[in-house]
């Protein structure tokens, strides 16, 4: 199954990408909600994590490997956006 | 006609769909910072690793090595992550919600569950070290 996936895939994958979409932008609200700010750091890590797969899924449907290589940068910065402000959010100091 | 291959992408993307719409109604209903991370860690990675199986499935072999490297990566960082913001909550004071003692603020359903006359602090004076000893 090389190139481009049969019809019923290709419906199913971006059908399921547009409902992770669409959960994303639901949680949303827990990062405009809070109240603290290690809710919204938590809720954005979620949200970054489903976007990752929203991308995975989109180059799947198209047949693009070249999503693929977006979707683990994409992960490695969101990793380490949600490390790094947690520990800018305490004193200097070790949570890892 | 549905081929096995078709079938389960179709099941994986259902499951992820179905993980990720618990891991959002938990965000919104569970109490505290410690609670949601709990949601966040597991049932956002289980969704997020199924979803990335319909899409090696639908990739086929060629695209397995990355999807692999990329479904690795997800299932190491995000309980880490979660883990490095619930301690930095916990270095900062946060105390974690129990019965009878809300947290202040401690939710969009703020008061639910009444307040607590005892806790004058809202709930927020607490500090790991008060637990457990500092054991670092």
């Amino acid at each position: 199954m090389t190139g481009l996936p049969e019809p019923l895939v290709a419906d199913a994958l971006l059908g399921g990408a547009a409902l992770l979409a669409v959960l994303a932008a639901v949680l949303l609200g827990r990062v405009v909600a809070g109240p603290t700010v290690h809710d919204r750091v938590v809720a954005v890590n979620v949200v970054g994590t489903t976007i990752v797969v929203v991308i995975a899924l989109v180059g799947a449907a198209l047949g693009e490997p070249g999503f693929l290589d977006v979707a683990l940068v994409y992960a490695l910065l969101n990793f380490l956006l949600s490390v790094g402000l947690s520990k800018f959010s305490i004193e200097r100091g070790g949570v890892l | 006609m549905v081929t096995l291959g078709t079938a389960a992408v179709l099941a994986l993307v259902v499951a992820s769909v179905g993980f990720t719409l618990v891991a959002v109604v938990g965000f919104y209903r569970l109490p505290d910072v410690y609670a949601r991370a709990h949601a966040a860690s597991k049932s956002e990675t289980l969704g997020a690793l199924l979803a990335i199986a319909a899409a090696a499935v639908a990739f086929g072999p060629g695209e397995t090595l990355k999807l692999a490297l990329l479904a690795l990566f997800v299932l190491v960082t995000g309980p880490t992550a979660a883990h490095a913001v619930v301690r930095s909550a916990a270095d900062a004071g946060i105390g974690p919600w129990t019965r009878g003692r809300p947290v202040a603020d401690g939710g969009i359903e703020r008061g639910r569950d009444g307040t607590d006359p005892d806790a004058t602090d809202g709930g927020t004076a607490w500090s790991l070290a008060d637990r457990t000893g500092d054991r670092r």
